[in-house]
């Protein structure tokens, strides 16, 4: 978050557009109601990506055809992410090099990160060359030819409010909130450097934290300053929960034909035969199989994903997903999961637009909303329009 | 520095057919003739990488040919941290050779990758270390996929109809504070250069791969590429300057010139795959006419 004490302006043409975290010039040829509706999306939009998708949505256009526009969002310690398109172009001022930044010469536009400025400026070739203070808000839409802000570089010592509606609040920049004079060594305070005061690290090279690394040899480097408590958790050098079960083996008892079924049943889901051994730990073996009448007979030695065109959530192997294609229409791209948990099978809808109903022998049919659902032997997974799953010899 | 070309290549592999049991052409006895093809990905591809500005010399590596496209954005000091890139990409090619790749695969060459980068020696932060981010092309269930994998903050996008969509998850700092729920405050300020897994870099074990299995359609276009890229520009130009290019040689070379016009501060590397044509096996028959749906889905 970065404070603007002072903004300045000519007018022009275009359409000149501020909001907290940046300021745009916008080509005249987009309407005026839609620049008002991308200054009403950019209240809380602090990234040049964000913004670049709502002037598309605004425009209705696309990414390839947007009309012409510069911007700078603004960051921290006068840190910009500036873009240009077309023949508006955006000058920020670095100490010592004026940085232009001009997206004419290729058919998308430009973008720049530019580090430490102390004013950008957004112009239109013609436009005034004397831009005057702008009297009139942290906040709106104008018409504007040029649009100019100094940048606080060092510490943010005026706050300023929440996006304001357009010219409604006035905030008047006074010469005292302007120009507060770079503190020295303020800037780029988060530099890995600091971090890790390690000459022979390259600060733009990546970096294990200390937490997760093999402890060094005789200087440990210092924990990372800015970690609060609650960061310090488990996430460090924990991964995230695998999102599909893991596929180690089972506790199970053997058939005399070597079958593996769980412990407590009676006899062989496969044979039929005595089950009288002692548990032991196995390869999880396949928990009986799926058979549909357009898509054929699957095992289910993992977690499968169906669908008009499936898609795996993040997994980690080594098992991998099976995928499921049924191409009916009224099948979702990612219709369902089968989980496996143990020696159980579990279905999930993944929030398919049709439903997923189990039907189960002497039961009403009822639909899988929400949480995984264990499945039981000869239940039939109903997806509509004569769409079943049939689920033989679970365990 | 300045002034020079990027080092660019293109390519396009039209695969031969996939034995069988795919193979052969399946005539039935009685009045339906089905052709059961062999499943096919076929892919162009174009691959692009530069030191960037400020750098004194290029730390990734890539590897770009059926069956595996990936980026690995080396660490540590001086010339370790091109060997371990150099060695990711080694493991990743001994170890992916047959058309089409598994989990599996993809898994024993993170093992070797490791293996590799640990003999280079070093401990701590400092110890040499590799990202990679990539896609193998797999079979599953005679489904042409994508099956894209990461360690650490390379990243992985699928274009699929006109949208843009990050495939991969990092594994750095940020994202960690993204998914604690912490304000965008708190994650401006988190030093972006921080990676939570990698293979080698001081890590105890051997890292968790993380994967994803995309079925692939014809027209998807994938972007691999080191974070020095997506650092330097925002993802709707990434978009943009991938749909306006149609040859994924130039689109690559587009990418890689748009970071050099940004401040390109790291190495930037960007591979550019197309699935050209995707074929599955011709299974089974068009569902009856009176079962057509009257409820069409929303696609997802």
């Amino acid at each position: 978050m970065s404070a603007r004490p002072v903004a300045q302006w000519s007018t022009g043409p275009h359409h000149g557009v501020i909001w907290e975290s940046g300021l745009a010039l916008v080509s005249g040829d987009l309407p005026l109601t839609a620049a008002n509706q991308l200054w009403a999306r950019l209240a809380d939009i602090d990234d040049l990506g964000e913004f670049v998708t709502a002037l598309a949505d605004v425009a209705g256009s696309g990414l390839l055809v947007l009309p012409d526009f510069a911007v700078a969002v603004i960051r921290e310690h006068g840190d910009l992410h500036v873009a240009a398109r077309g023949r508006l172009v955006v000058v920020a001022d670095v100490p010592g090099e004026a940085v232009v930044v001009d997206g004419s010469p290729v058919e998308t536009w430009t973008e720049r990160q530019v580090a430490g400025a102390m004013s950008v400026s957004l112009q239109a070739p013609g436009a005034s060359e004397d831009p005057t203070d702008l009297r009139l808000g942290a906040s709106g839409v104008l018409p504007a030819g040029t649009l100019r802000t100094t940048l606080f570089v060092g510490p943010v010592t005026v706050p300023v409010g929440g996006a304001v509606p357009a010219f409604a609040a006035r905030q008047h920049a006074s010469p005292d909130t302007e120009a507060a004079p770079p503190s020295p060594g303020a800037d780029h305070p988060l530099k890995a450097a600091t971090l890790f005061p390690d000459d022979d690290i390259d600060p733009a090279t990546p970096i294990v934290p200390p937490e997760v690394a093999a402890p060094a040899t005789s200087s440990s480097p210092p924990s990372p300053p800015l970690s609060p408590p609650s960061m310090r958790g488990p996430m460090w050098g924990a991964p995230p929960p695998a999102p599909v079960p893991s596929p180690d083996g089972v506790l199970a008892v053997l058939c005399a034909n070597g079958h593996a079924n769980p412990p407590q049943r009676p006899r062989c889901r496969s044979c039929g035969g005595e089950l009288d051994g002692p548990p032991r730990q196995v390869p999880r073996p396949s928990l009986g199989r799926l058979s549909t009448t357009s898509a054929g007979t699957i095992e289910l030695t993992a977690p499968v994903v169906i669908g008009r065109a499936p898609r795996t959530e993040r997994f980690q192997g080594p098992e991998m997903p099976r995928l499921l294609v049924l191409t009916e229409p009224h099948i979702s791209a990612t219709h369902l999961a089968l989980r496996i948990d143990g020696w159980s099978v579990l279905a999930e809808d993944l929030g398919s637009t049709n439903g997923t109903y189990v039907r189960r022998h002497g039961q009403q049919p009822f639909r899988l909303v929400g949480q995984p659902h264990p499945l039981a032997p000869g239940d039939v997974i109903d997806l509509g329009h004569g769409v079943q799953l049939h689920f033989e010899e679970l365990p | 520095m300045l002034g020079r070309e990027p080092e660019i290549r293109g390519f396009h592999h039209r695969p031969a057919p996939f034995p069988a049991p795919f193979d052969a052409p399946f005539r039935s006895p009685r009045r339906k003739e089905f052709r059961v093809t062999s499943p096919t990905l076929e892919v162009r591809w174009g691959t692009a990488t530069d030191v960037g500005h400020r750098r004194a010399d290029n730390q990734d590596a890539l590897l770009a040919g059926p069956p595996v496209f990936a980026v690995a954005d080396g660490m540590g000091g001086h010339r370790a941290g091109r060997e371990a890139a150099d060695l990711v990409v080694a493991a990743f090619a001994s170890t992916c050779a047959r058309p089409w790749t598994t989990s599996d695969d993809v898994l024993l060459a993170v093992a070797r990758a490791d293996e590799a980068v640990r003999q280079l020696g070093g401990t701590g932060p400092a110890a040499p270390g590799s990202t990679v981010s990539g896609v193998a092309l797999a079979c599953p269930d005679g489904i042409p996929s994508w099956l894209v994998f990461n360690i650490g903050d390379s990243r992985t996008y699928l274009l699929r109809a006109g949208q843009l969509e990050l495939v991969t998850v990092d594994h750095s700092y940020a994202q960690v504070l993204e998914e604690q729920g912490c304000s965008d405050d708190v994650r401006s300020r988190a030093p972006r250069n921080v990676i939570m897994r990698a293979i080698g870099g001081g890590l105890r074990e051997a890292p968790l791969t993380d994967q994803w299995l995309v079925p692939a359609e014809a027209g998807d276009r994938l972007l691999v590429c080191s974070d020095g890229l997506t650092t330097e520009l925002s993802e709707p130009l990434l978009a943009a300057l991938l749909l306006s290019t149609p040859d994924p040689a130039a689109a690559a070379q587009g990418l890689i010139a748009a970071a050099l016009d940004s401040a390109a501060r790291d190495n930037v590397t960007a591979v550019v795959v197309d699935a050209i044509a995707v074929r599955r096996p011709a299974v089974a028959t068009a569902p009856d006419e009176d079962t057509l749906p009257d409820l069409p889905t929303v696609p997802r």
